[in-house]
C-alpha cells in the first residue's frame, strides 16, 4: 500500500517536472550538452561539400547490386550457422526474456534498481544496432520468440508424426504493417508513455508481446510471422544488411558492406512507414530534449487537460501527439523528395519511387540511433554488469559484479560531440550511395539517374541537418 | 555525365569550403580561445590595487569564490530548477538550504548533501565529468537544479 502510494507521488512529480524541460530518459539522470554552434556549422558545411565532390564523382555502372556473397574460409561459416550454435543462441535468448519478465514482475520497481528496464532499453534496443551493423543479423539467432516458435513447432511435429502447415498464409497485403505497428507501440513505451520504463511496465509489455507474437506465429507460421511481423526481427534485420556478415541456409558467409541492403525488398507494403517510424521516433527523442518541444508543450498539455482529462494522461497524450508528428514529418519529407525525383521522368508513379529507394534511408535512420543514443549505451550500458548480479534491484551479489557503478569518466563531451557529427557525415554519404547504385539500376538512361540524384540529395541533405539541428538543441 | 558537369560540382564544393572556413574558420577559434583561457584568468585574478584610494597597503582580499544557492521549500526548489554551469577542472561549490531534513543527489558524480531543516549545508568539488547531471532531492526525486559541467 505504501508503495503505491509512493509510486503515485513519483509519477505525479515526473509529470509536473515534465512542464519544464526533463532530462530524456528515466534511465541516468545524465544528459548530453548540445553541440556548439560552430562545431552545428561545420558539420552542416562538411556534408554539403561531401555532397557535391560525391555528386562530381558520381559512378556509372551499379557498384552494390548484385550478389558478393562467399561462405567464411575454413569451415568457420559452416561451424557459425550450426544447429548446436542455434540451438544454445535461442536458449540463452529464451532465458533474458524470462529474466526481464521475472525481475520487472517481481522486483524493486525503482527504475535504475532493476534489470529489465536497463535490458529493454539500452542492452536489447541501443546495443543490438551496432552489434548488428558490424556482425550481422545476431539477434535472429538469440530472438527467443522464434527459438520458442520453433522448438514447439519441433515437439508438435514429432508429436503428429509429419511436418507441420501453418494454418493461414500470411496475407500479401500485411506486408511489414504488424512489424510498423510492434515499432510504434515500443517507441510509445519508451518517449510517450508515462510510466514506460517502470520495471513492472516493462514486464507486462515485454509479456503481452510475446503472446501476440505467439498467436501471429502459431497462424501464419514461424518464419512469415518472424520475417515479416515480428517488430523487432524487421528492425535488427534492417540494420544487418549494413554488415559484410550474413547467414544463408546453415552458412555465415561475407559480402560488400552495405550491399544486403540492395537485396531488401521494397516491395512489401509497409516499408517506407517502418523507416519513417524508427527516423521519426529518435527525433522525437531529440526534438523532446530542445526548445521548440519544450515550447509546445505546455499549451498542448493544457489543450488536453481543458478536455476534461488528468494531468498525467494530458502530458501522455501531448508527447504521443509529439511523436506521431515527427513520424508524419520524416514520413512527408521524404515523399516531398520521391515526388521531386519523379518529375525528371521515367514513367514511375511516386509510390513506386518510394520504395525504390526506401533502402537508402536505412543508414540514415542508423545514424540517427547511433548519433542519439551513444552516450547512453557508453554510460548506462555499463550498469547492466552490476544490475546482472542483482536483477531484481534487492541487494543481491550473484555474480560478484553488484558494486560496480557508472564511469561518467571515459568519454568527455568533445570526443562525444566529434563522435555523433562524424557519424552523422558518414550516415550522409552511405545513403547517398546506395541511393545513386538504385537510380542506376531503376533508370535506362543515366542522364535520368543522375537528375533524380538532385532530389534525394535534398532529401539527404535535408535528414542530415535535421540530425545535427536536433544535437544543438538537446539540453540548450 | 560530362566532365564540365564534374568541374561544375567540385567548383561548388570548393565555393563552400572557402565560405565555411570564412565564416567559421577564425572566429570560432578565438571564441574557443577565450573560452579555454577564461577559467585560468579566473583563477588567478590580477590583483589590482583599488584606484583612487589612499590607503594602498592592505592588500585586497582575495575574493571569495561564489556559491550557487539551491533553496528546496514546499517541495520546491525556489525559482524553480536552474541550470548550474562551470567549466571541465573547475571547482562546482554548491550551498543548499532546505525546509525539512533531506538528502540531496548529484547524478553522475554520485555525491549525496544531507541537510537539516532551516540550515545551509555546503558542498566542493571538481567538476570532473562533463555533461548535464541531475541534482535532486533523494527522498522524492524533485528536480533542483541542472548541474552543466562544459569542456
Amino acid at each position: 500500500m505504501r508503495r503505491t502510494a509512493t509510486l503515485l507521488a513519483a509519477s505525479v512529480i515526473a509529470a509536473a517536472a515534465l512542464a519544464e524541460p526533463a532530462l530524456a530518459h528515466g534511465l541516468g539522470g545524465r544528459a548530453d550538452l548540445p553541440i556548439p554552434a560552430w562545431l552545428f556549422g561545420w558539420g552542416a558545411a562538411i556534408v554539403l561539400i561531401v555532397s557535391f565532390v560525391g555528386l562530381a564523382a558520381l559512378w556509372p555502372e551499379p557498384k552494390l547490386e548484385g550478389d558478393s556473397w562467399r561462405t567464411l574460409p575454413g569451415g568457420a561459416g559452416r561451424a557459425l550457422g550450426s544447429r548446436p550454435v542455434e540451438i544454445v543462441c535461442g536458449a540463452i535468448g529464451v532465458a533474458l526474456l524470462l529474466l526481464v519478465v521475472w525481475s520487472g514482475a517481481a522486483g524493486n520497481q525503482l527504475t535504475t534498481d532493476n534489470l529489465a528496464p536497463t535490458f529493454v532499453f539500452v542492452v536489447f534496443w541501443v546495443a543490438l544496432v551496432p552489434v548488428s551493423v558490424v556482425f550481422g543479423d545476431v539477434f535472429s539467432a538469440f530472438n527467443p520468440w522464434r527459438a520458442a516458435g520453433r522448438a514447439v513447432g519441433w515437439v508438435a511435429s514429432k508429436a503428429a508424426g509429419e511436418p507441420l502447415t501453418a494454418p493461414l498464409r500470411y496475407p500479401e497485403r500485411l506486408g511489414r504493417w504488424p512489424a510498423v505497428v510492434g515499432l510504434l507501440a515500443f517507441t510509445w513505451l519508451e518517449l510517450a508513455a508515462q510510466d514506460g520504463d517502470l520495471p513492472r511496465n516493462v514486464a507486462l509489455a515485454a509479456l503481452v508481446y510475446s503472446l501476440l507474437t505467439g498467436v501471429g506465429m502459431a497462424l501464419y507460421g514461424v518464419e512469415a510471422w518472424i520475417g515479416r511481423g515480428e517488430a523487432f526481427s524487421v528492425y535488427f534485420n534492417l540494420f544487418s544488411r549494413i554488415s559484410p556478415f550474413e547467414r544463408r541456409e546453415r552458412e555465415v558467409g561475407l559480402r560488400r558492406p552495405l550491399s544486403g541492403l540492395t537485396s531488401f525488398d521494397p516491395s512489401l507494403p509497409g516499408t517506407v512507414a517502418l523507416l519513417a517510424v524508427v527516423i521519426g521516433g529518435v527525433s522525437f527523442d531529440g526534438a523532446s530534449e530542445g526548445a521548440l518541444w519544450a515550447g509546445i508543450v505546455p499549451g498542448l498539455t493544457d489543450f488536453f487537460e481543458s478536455l476534461g482529462l488528468a494531468r498525467g494522461a494530458a502530458v501522455e497524450i501531448a508527447s504521443t501527439v509529439g511523436l506521431l508528428g515527427a513520424i508524419g514529418l520524416v514520413f512527408g519529407l521524404y515523399r516531398l523528395g520521391v515526388a521531386g525525383a519523379r518529375t525528371v521522368g521515367g514513367g514511375f508513379t511516386t509510390a513506386r519511387l518510394a520504395r525504390a529507394f526506401a533502402h537508402s534511408l536505412v543508414p540514415i535512420a542508423l545514424v540517427y540511433v547511433a548519433a542519439h543514443y551513444l552516450t547512453l549505451l557508453i554510460f548506462q550500458g555499463q550498469a547492466f554488469i552490476p544490475l546482472l548480479s542483482d536483477p531484481l534491484g534487492r541487494g543481491a551479489d550473484l555474480l560478484g559484479t553488484a558494486g560496480g557503478a557508472i564511469d561518467y569518466g571515459v568519454i568527455g563531451a568533445t570526443a562525444v560531440w566529434y563522435t555523433q557529427v562524424a557519424l552523422i557525415v558518414v550516415g550522409h554519404v552511405a545513403a547517398l550511395t546506395l541511393a545513386h547504385d538504385r537510380a542506376l539500376v531503376l533508370y535506362d538512361q543515366p542522364e535520368l539517374a543522375v537528375r533524380s540524384q538532385y532530389w534525394l540529395l535534398a532529401v539527404m541533405v535535408g535528414f542530415t541537418s535535421i540530425a545535427l539541428w536536433l544535437l544543438s538543441q538537446a539540453n540548450a | 555525365m560530362s566532365r564540365g558537369q564534374r568541374l561544375a560540382f567540385l567548383a561548388v564544393a570548393a565555393a563552400i569550403a572557402i565560405v565555411a572556413v570564412v565564416v567559421l574558420g577564425p572566429g570560432s577559434e578565438e571564441a574557443d580561445d577565450a573560452r579555454r583561457s577564461s577559467p585560468t584568468e579566473r583563477t588567478q585574478p590580477t590583483s589590482q590595487s583599488p584606484r583612487g584610494s589612499g590607503r594602498a597597503e592592505r592588500p585586497p582580499a582575495p575574493p571569495k569564490p561564489a556559491y550557487e544557492a539551491i533553496r528546496f521549500e514546499d517541495g520546491k526548489p525556489v525559482g524553480g530548477a536552474r541550470d548550474i554551469t562551470v567549466q571541465s577542472g573547475e571547482t562546482v561549490r554548491l550551498a543548499v538550504r532546505s525546509d525539512r531534513a533531506e538528502e540531496i543527489h548529484i547524478h553522475g558524480y554520485d555525491r549525496y548533501v544531507d541537510v537539516e531543516p532551516g540550515k545551509v549545508e555546503r558542498a566542493r568539488f571538481p567538476a570532473r565529468l562533463e555533461g548535464v547531471f541531475e541534482v535532486e532531492a533523494h527522498s522524492d526525486g524533485t528536480l533542483l537544479a541542472n548541474l552543466r559541467v562544459e569542456p
